[in-house]
């Protein structure tokens, strides 16, 4: 102990009590409760003492500054599952005191759910927060998370999820917030660290105080002075292809920042109030509808995506991973265009009852992305367009649906390797086929029987018009000496493509 | 999902026949084969169709300067 400050772990039970009596009461804090609940969390691992670098850089730049100064360092609650407050210490001390053992270290990880990091900050203490996801069953689909490793009394351990935290009104608000949790996972992605919220509100070069705000070109202007790029796009008067777009950037494990404007009523009347909030997930939209492409001539694409209508979400008012619901609404906003609305809460009813169920309108989505990630996720849908006709003579008389995504060169033959596949075409394309860092895949399938994926590079827009740079066909569900195969095979050699086939 | 629909040469049988391995000697016969000139059409449209698409899609809509999000 410095100073008479507290220091060191100490191990608690999990109760309703636990997080109101450090994080104060509040929906926020019911929320957390409920998703903790969720999850069984039942024991705490409480870090007395826990210097937060994301917190410092606010506390440097802001707090410290300020004539009331706060703590500059945090606490860290570490939750876990299952195991009662006596099995925690018990099985730390175990794994501390054999630290070659692995019995008690591996149940600690496997009842690990993340942690939550206490600002001293009264109007905000939820600070840097990873929790596990909900099971991925069913529909549920959480694509834009990532790795976190942790370290309690020597013990490390890791956690997939994407890291929240409440805005602080001061030093970031949720256009800031927002923008720094999607770049938790696009910086992972880069190879970097992940810059603090103070640096994305200075990046984006506004000049009013941080607490004014960020407008759609500050926040993107952030991104690039921080050495990102952004894609940007609106529902407008497409709001199946919005949805689309949607679902191809969190396939592509891009969270999305989901820009949001409502009506206010104040004492001056009426006014639009802004808020941004991160998707991290969806709920796998169950049918399969045409959305249409921005022109007429052109002939809608069968989509899955194109009825997304449950996305889950990082709210800087609420929690992480909320599950929110995009709805039409008919009436026309300024411009004229039917609304595409966002439902902050569930139909069924508000979990918990503290939950305040609201409406806002869906102005646009700006997806952080890695600087050589050029090619636009809305271009990459259209490209399916090109793929349309000659994948249609393939495969017909099959009624065919498509995806689009980006991936990584590396990830393809990674997933070669696990596919049963023809051994000599995979080979040629493992030994045989440089690949770039980012690619696009183009999903092909027919009702649940997934066919191919036709590769393509994105590291720059299409040089050619109308002609998408192609490295292969992965033919993974269609046998080389099928009709389907046969015919496919005959296009790709018309392109000089590599092109692998289903083992048979 | 109807497994015994028409094919469009009038002949009934599934849909997924077209997924289905023939034998190494009947393959090239019994596949209903694509001319080089059937390929070149439907590159042609694709072609054409992301033109298009491309060319229409040159502008963003842009939202209000005055609308901040915070």
């Amino acid at each position: 102990m410095r100073l008479g400050r507290e220091e060191g772990v100490e191990f608690l039970g999990f109760g309703p009590d636990t997080l109101q009596e450090r994080l104060g009461p509040g929906g926020s804090t019911d929320y957390l409760n409920n998703y903790l609940n969720d999850l069984k969390v039942a024991a705490v691992a409480l870090e007395h003492h826990y210097v937060d670098r994301h917190y410092l850089d606010e506390f440097a730049n802001y707090y410290s500054k300020s004539f009331d100064v706060p703590e500059p360092h945090c606490q860290r609650l570490h939750l876990f599952s299952i195991l009662s407050r006596a099995d925690l210490e018990t099985l730390f001390h175990a794994a501390t005191s054999d630290p070659e053992g692995v019995g008690a270290h591996e149940k600690l990880q496997e009842a690990y759910v993340g942690f939550i990091v206490r600002r001293p900050l009264a109007a905000a203490r939820v600070g840097r927060t990873v929790l596990r996801t909900y099971p991925v069953e069913g529909r549920r689909h959480y694509e834009a998370t990532r790795p976190y490793r942790v370290h309690v009394a020597g013990l490390s351990f890791t956690v997939d999820g994407l890291a929240f935290q409440h805005q602080d009104r001061g030093a970031a608000v949720c256009a800031s917030t927002a923008l720094w949790s999607a770049l938790q996972r696009v910086a992972f992605m880069s190879g970097d660290r992940t810059p603090t919220p103070h640096a994305i509100t200075q990046a984006a070069g506004s000049p009013y105080p941080a607490s004014h705000g960020l407008t759609d070109v500050g926040m993107a202007t952030a991104l690039r002075r921080l050495g990102y790029i952004a894609d940007f796009f609106t529902p407008a008067d497409n709001r199946a292809w919005f949805r689309a777009l949607l679902v191809a950037s969190l396939e592509s494990h891009l969270p999305v920042v989901l820009l949001l404007r409502k009506k206010q009523t104040t004492g001056a009347g009426e006014v639009d109030v802004g808020h941004a909030i991160t998707l991290t997930g969806f709920s796998e939209p169950q049918k399969i509808v045409d959305v249409p492409c921005s022109l007429d001539t052109v002939p809608p694409l069968r989509m899955r995506s194109g009825s997304l209508d449950i996305v889950y979400a990082h709210d800087d008012n609420l929690g992480p991973h909320a599950h929110y619901e995009l709805l039409d609404d008919d009436k026309g906003d300024e411009d004229g265009h039917k609304q595409l609305v966002l439902q902050r809460g569930d139909s069924r009813g508000p979990r918990p009852a503290t939950w305040p169920v609201d409406r806002w309108q869906v102005v646009a989505a700006l997806v952080p992305k890695p600087e050589k990630l050029r090619l636009s996720i809305s271009s990459l849908l259209e490209n399916i367009a090109y793929f349309r006709p000659w994948l249609e003579l393939a495969f017909e008389p099959l009624s065919l649906h498509y995806k689009g995504y980006f991936g990584t060169g590396v990830q393809v033959k990674k997933t070669l390797l696990k596919e049963h596949v023809d051994v000599n075409e995979r080979n040629a394309i493992l030994f045989g086929l440089s690949l770039p860092r980012h690619v696009g895949i183009m999903s092909v399938s027919y009702d649940q029987i997934h066919l191919c994926e036709v590769v393509i590079d994105v590291t720059e827009v299409n040089r050619n018009p109308g002609e998408p740079s192609l490295l292969a066909v992965l033919a993974t569900g269609v046998p080389r000496l099928s009709q389907a195969g046969i015919r496919l095979r005959a296009i790709a050699g018309r392109f000089g493509l590599p092109i692998v086939h289903r083992r048979t | 999902m109807n497994n015994q629909d028409d094919q469009k040469d009038g002949s009934r049988g599934k849909k997924e026949d077209v997924l289905l391995p023939l034998s190494a000697s009947e393959a090239p016969h019994d596949a209903r084969q694509l001319s080089a000139e059937q390929i070149e059409i439907a590159i042609e449209r694709g072609r054409a169709d992301l033109a298009a698409l491309e060319a229409a899609n040159r502008h963003h809509s842009a939202i209000s300067p005055k609308l901040r999000f915070s």
